[in-house]
């Protein structure tokens, strides 16, 4: 077991193979001891990212589940490089309910999935926030990541007018 | 960059990797929030992560039947106008490869460009010859057009080749080859002995990965190799089992996310293989699709891109796209109304990069 400390106090115990889906503290397991205080990731942020952990090690440890086995099977005559990932459908599903969350919990979880070395993790809820963003105008945007415009209205809608092919409907 | 430049909730680094991950079109309407995200798909750093972060998916190109205007299908079912006006020229596209563009004009025989359609920049490459056409010599429309884009050095290479035929003489074996480089600005030229047939698949089929150009032939006996920098041609061969089924089915060659693949279509049944290594000539089963699902199709479906999830098929008048992963077939465009030509003939694959076509990658 691998104790886990967050930032306001609160200590979670996991297993190590829940813990290692981090690549940080593979690490830092590895040359010392097992009570690893993280004060930058609050406990709600841990939670999830633990629960996200839990269930990825789970079906990482028994990858073949009867429905997915065929499709293992198949794929392992494939060589390394191009053998296609087993996705499990089931996990992929569990992946998309997690994820359904605003965008301010979803930005506390990859700052803490990056900080962990959780490369699975970050690249879901990148993923998930780009599709939701994609459609949005720039000031959605600027909203959104708190950015400040520091165009004149004159640059901006000359931007506009040389990008007009993006701003298109279909 | 700093993390200071943004006050958001997100660090700076983070915001970037979810840019790299935008579709094109959302990237330059975003470059009017501020002045970071305006420079942002110019930088050399950017343009890199782009091309290893954003989906590997391909973009379908089609030429619209009627128009002769350009159409881009991604597999979200977005249908958009292709625009290739900033040319000013009525073109061709012949190949493409990492997100540019090789066409030639049409008015303008001849006369070739290579873009990059997304940030809208062209280079006219020069002619391949001075001298006008004559009838002891005339103009030979290139068979084979190849586009070679190297992405860490963003040099690129084109090749035109094809059968060299006097007026008035039988076909010879000539196998003319103009080499295109884009460091130097100019063009080379060699001269082979060749007795290949292309069909007009063939033709729109060109594959760029390892260094090298493939194309299929139409006896469906080897694949056809141009290596641009050593200007050599070679022959690779096709899977055993390929060759064994090959009398009775139908044979595409596609780019499969950097690598050569066949797919090879036998009644209801088509196979994906992957060129897996390049010096042995391994190659992978990838994939088996069973047509079952779209029988009244089946014999008039013609493959034109593939990822590691998706397939894409343009018919007549439809194009399909084939979720590996799932299962699932969707049709994603089709056309109402007679056409004069098929969808399939002139569709092509397609990735979105923001690579120039003008310089070189500052070292």
């Amino acid at each position: 077991m691998i104790k886990l400390v967050s930032g306001d106090g609160a200590e979670f115990e996991v297993e190590e193979e829940v813990a290692f889906q981090s690549k940080i503290i593979k690490d830092i397991v590895a040359d010392a001891d097992d009570v690893i205080p993280l004060p930058t990731v609050s406990s709600k942020v841990l939670i999830q990212v633990i629960e996200y952990c839990r269930k990825h090690a789970a079906v990482n440890s028994f990858p073949l589940s009867p429905s997915s086995s065929a499709a293992a099977a198949a794929s392992s005559s494939s060589s390394i490089s191009y053998s296609k990932p087993v996705s499990d459908p089931a996990l992929r599903a569990w992946d998309n309910e997690f994820v359904k969350l605003n965008n301010s919990s979803l930005f506390d979880i990859v700052i803490a999935a990056n900080y962990l070395d959780i490369e699975e993790l970050v690249d879901l809820v990148l993923e998930t926030v780009a599709d939701r963003i994609k459609g949005k105008q720039a000031q959605e945007i600027r909203r959104q990541f708190n950015i400040e415009n520091d165009f004149t209205p004159e640059e901006e809608e000359a931007l506009r007018r040389e990008n007009s092919w993006a701003f298109q409907n279909n | 960059m700093s993390s200071s430049d943004f006050n958001g909730c997100l660090p700076v680094d983070l915001l970037v990797q979810i840019l790299a991950r935008l579709p094109v079109k959302s990237l330059f309407r975003f470059r009017s929030v501020c002045k970071i995200l305006c420079r942002l798909p110019f930088e050399k750093h950017f343009i890199e992560l782009y091309f290893r972060t954003a989906p590997k998916d391909p973009i379908l190109l089609l030429e619209y039947p009627e128009s002769g205007a350009f159409l881009s299908v991604d597999r979200f079912r977005d249908v958009s106008p292709f625009a290739l006006g900033f040319l000013n020229d009525k073109v061709n596209i012949r190949a493409s490869c990492h997100g540019l563009t090789c066409c030639s004009s049409v008015r303008n025989r001849g006369v070739y460009y290579v873009c990059n359609p997304v940030t809208r920049e062209f280079r006219v490459l020069p002619r391949t010859r001075d001298r006008p056409l004559t009838r002891c010599q005339p103009e030979y429309e290139a068979t084979l057009v190849g586009l070679a884009f190297d992405p860490f050095s963003w040099n690129f290479n084109v090749v035109l080749a094809g059968f060299y035929r006097l007026f008035g003489h039988r076909p010879r074996d000539d196998f003319v080859c103009q080499v295109f480089d884009s460091q130097t600005n100019s063009w080379s030229r060699s001269v082979s002995s060749m007795n290949d047939e292309f069909t007009h698949m063939n033709r729109c089929q060109v594959v760029f990965s390892c260094g090298l150009l493939h194309w299929l032939t139409q006896s469906w006996s080897h694949l056809l190799v141009f290596d641009p920098k050593s200007g050599v041609w070679s022959k690779m061969s096709l899977p055993d089992e390929v060759l064994m089924t090959r009398s009775g089915s139908r044979l595409y060659l596609l780019e499969l996310e950097g690598s050569v693949s066949v797919v090879q279509i036998t009644g209801m049944l088509m196979s994906i293989w992957v060129l897996t290594n390049h010096c042995t000539e391994l190659w992978t089963l990838f994939d088996t699709v069973h047509l079952r699902c779209i029988k009244v199709l089946a014999a008039s479906i013609f493959p034109i891109g593939v990822s590691r999830d998706v397939i894409f098929m343009a018919t007549q008048k439809k194009i399909m796209i084939y979720n590996l992963k799932d299962k699932v077939w969707k049709e994603l465009y089709s056309v109402n109304g007679p056409v004069t030509y098929p969808l399939w003939f002139s569709a092509y694959g397609f990735r979105s990069t923001l690579f120039p076509c003008r310089q070189r990658r500052a070292l």
